[in-house]
């Protein structure tokens, strides 16, 4: 009941401040909105009891990703002054692509429901994931902290200023 | 006496593993201990001759490894001798011209490293889901490698390769996806158990277009010339040698899935189509890097034709891998002791180079004409057995572009030649005394010439590694 609650008012509150979002024409105060979203968002996945997807929604989303958006606007005060100009063409464009998305979501809507009651979904939960982890894939996932470790490298590579 | 499987993995792993101590050493020591600075270089080399003796030949089975991610065969052994081998040659072109700037020389083995690393794991890689991280481990640091001096033409170079090889690694990624829901497991015997549907077929385009960035298949090629010109020339060495084979190999993989069928009719396209303009492109080029990299685009075309020879065309593909990467480093190694400014010689800049290092000319115009085909250098050989498979399976439309494309391919090749024999001296060379560069491209040489001449040998390894393909 309470479960249920959480979900349509979190849910009814990322609808609201995406819409918000959407027709906000300040740059930071569209981010900070998206923010909203993306918490409101973690919360519904949370109340969904997908904790480790609530958590990687605050941490990489709202976390890393929002802070890069509001670091970058104000590291660049041209990008929050610079207004974009209506244009027809564009928005008629847009609200096309969502009336198309609308309709895919309404088509996978009756399926989604039946995936999400079912009893192997509610499984695939953080142990399902970590067992999957260091399990089958513990290859593969040792083989990523290589590929991250020498991204990180070559980006220090790339970027550090050179020592005179 | 072959080892017992077990001892066999064992070893086999404590190559790559030291390879990971040797790149974090060539990062660190120098950091902290003042006396080890400028070391680096001597401790990859170091590291590589230790690894190459944790090879050993393998018992004659096919050992799958981490529920089938990794396949350990004579066939990896083979191609991680391969990838070493590259690796030893491309630190020893490094320590005599260095590509990085003093204080990044850390960073770039260690960059090196990994690379190498991603490729032994691409090239025993047995589905693709590994082999697609393993084609990221082997793609990220190329990409910072190329702009390692933070020059101009560099840094553009890194630039267009990150940028295409992200729209290619995308392009792979989605291709697992779409086969990851359509098959029972990603593994390539799985997937040559399954029945293709036109979904599947999407997933295999999508899975091959991104291998196809990697190997510089046209129309995937577009960022190879500014890549290999813009790139410090031993890192354009390695990218011609190294990561062009890891291509080749997930490829081939993907080829022999299907027998037949609208995949080796885009194959067969692909190949026709990279061997024309490679070649058609190469004719007008200037620089000469840009002309090797033109070459190294041509020389992918006539290892996808070798691909319709079946068994016969596996080992043409596993004696042309070496064979070429002998010739290119080599190439290279020359571009790196003529070069002057920022994006490597002219092929004007060789003018009267016979008469002023006649050795250095002799080893180039080898090179040249082991690229082109011509006995009894071993070039010849390798496209003769890549030709040759492929008529034996009734693709002799392919092989007659090919044919006709290599004797195209004479001209540019021998625009070189005739720069370095015939036309005299613009500028003046200057005379060097030989040092370790010189040494690897002597050692280059012979080894078209012996390997042409010998071929036997390198033959007979490659037909035992490619029964296990």
């Amino acid at each position: 009941m309470i479960l249920d609650l959480a979900i349509y008012l979190f849910g009814g509150l990322a609808i609201a401040a995406t819409v918000l979002m959407i027709f906000q024409r300040d740059a930071v105060k569209a981010a900070l909105l998206m923010l909203a979203v993306l918490l409101c968002t973690a919360v519904v996945y949370l109340a969904l009891s997908a904790q480790l997807l609530a958590i990687l929604q605050v941490i990489l989303y709202a976390g890393a990703i929002m802070t890069l958006f509001i670091v970058a606007l104000t590291a660049l005060p041209a990008a929050w002054r610079d207004k974009p100009a209506p244009a027809s063409f564009r928005g008629v464009l847009g609200l096309a692509a969502a009336a198309v998305l609308l309709a895919e979501l309404l088509k996978v809507a009756g399926p989604l429901r039946a995936v999400c009651a079912s009893k192997e979904f509610a499984e695939t939960g953080t142990l399902g994931l970590a067992r999957l982890l260091f399990g089958p894939f513990v290859f593969q996932f040792e083989l990523l902290s290589l590929v991250i470790l020498a991204s990180i490298v070559a980006a220090v590579t790339l970027t550090a200023r050179r020592r005179a | 006496m072959t080892p017992d499987p077990i001892s066999f993995a064992a070893g086999a792993l404590a190559g790559p593993l030291l390879l990971l101590l040797a790149a974090a050493a060539c990062l660190l020591l120098p950091l902290f201990l003042r006396s080890l600075r400028g070391t680096p270089g001597l401790i990859a080399v170091g590291a590589v001759l230790v690894a190459l003796t944790f090879l050993r030949r393998a018992p004659e089975v096919q050992l799958s490894l981490f529920n089938g991610a990794l396949l350990l065969s004579p066939l990896s052994v083979y191609l991680w001798a391969f990838v070493l081998a590259v690796l030893g040659l491309t630190a020893l072109i490094s320590i005599a011209r260095p590509a990085a700037p003093e204080e990044s020389t850390g960073e770039y083995y260690f960059l090196l490293f990994m690379a190498s690393i991603g490729l032994m794991t691409l090239v025993a890689a047995g589905d693709l889901f590994t082999a697609f991280i393993a084609l990221e481990l082997l793609s990220l640091p190329v990409y910072a490698l190329a702009g390692v001096k933070r020059s101009k033409p560099g840094l553009e170079a890194a630039y267009k390769y990150f940028m295409l090889g992200a729209f290619g690694s995308g392009m792979t990624i989605m291709g697992v996806a779409i086969l990851n829901a359509l098959y029972p497991a990603l593994t390539f015997a799985a997937l040559k158990g399954g029945t293709a549907t036109p979904l599947a077929l999407a997933g295999f385009l999508l899975v091959i277009s991104g291998f196809a960035f990697k190997t510089a298949l046209v129309p995937f090629h577009m960022w190879v010339p500014d890549a290999y010109e813009g790139a410090p020339t031993p890192v354009a060495a390695f990218m011609g040698a190294a990561v062009k084979a890891g291509g080749v190999i997930v490829l081939w993989r993907l080829f022999d899935i299907f027998d037949g069928g609208p995949v080796h009719r885009i194959f067969w396209w692909l190949a026709a189509i990279t061997a024309i303009t490679a070649n058609l492109m190469a004719l007008g080029q200037s620089g000469l890097k840009r002309l090797l990299a033109y070459s190294s685009v041509a020389h992918a075309g006539y290892m996808a034709i070798a691909f319709f020879g079946g068994q016969q065309g596996a080992q043409a593909v596993l004696y042309y891998l070496p064979v070429y990467a002998m010739a290119t480093i080599g190439a290279f190694s020359v571009a790196a002791v003529l070069e002057k400014g920022e994006k490597g010689p002219q092929i004007e800049d060789l003018a009267g180079l016979a008469k002023a290092r006649p050795w250095l000319a002799g080893a180039m115009a080898a090179f040249m004409f082991s690229l082109a085909g011509v006995p009894p250098l071993a070039g010849f050989f390798a496209k003769f057995y890549a030709f040759a498979g492929a008529v034996n399976s009734g693709n002799t439309g392919l092989v007659v572009i090919g044919v006709l494309m290599s004797a195209v391919s004479m001209y540019y090749y021998l625009k070189v030649t005739v720069a370095m024999y015939m036309k005299p001296a613009a500028g003046e060379h200057v005379y060097e005394a030989p040092g370790l560069a010189e040494g690897v491209i002597f050692l280059m040489a012979a080894g078209v010439l012996l390997a042409g001449v010998f071929s036997r040998p390198l033959l007979a390894l490659a037909a035992q590694a490619a029964r296990f393909f």
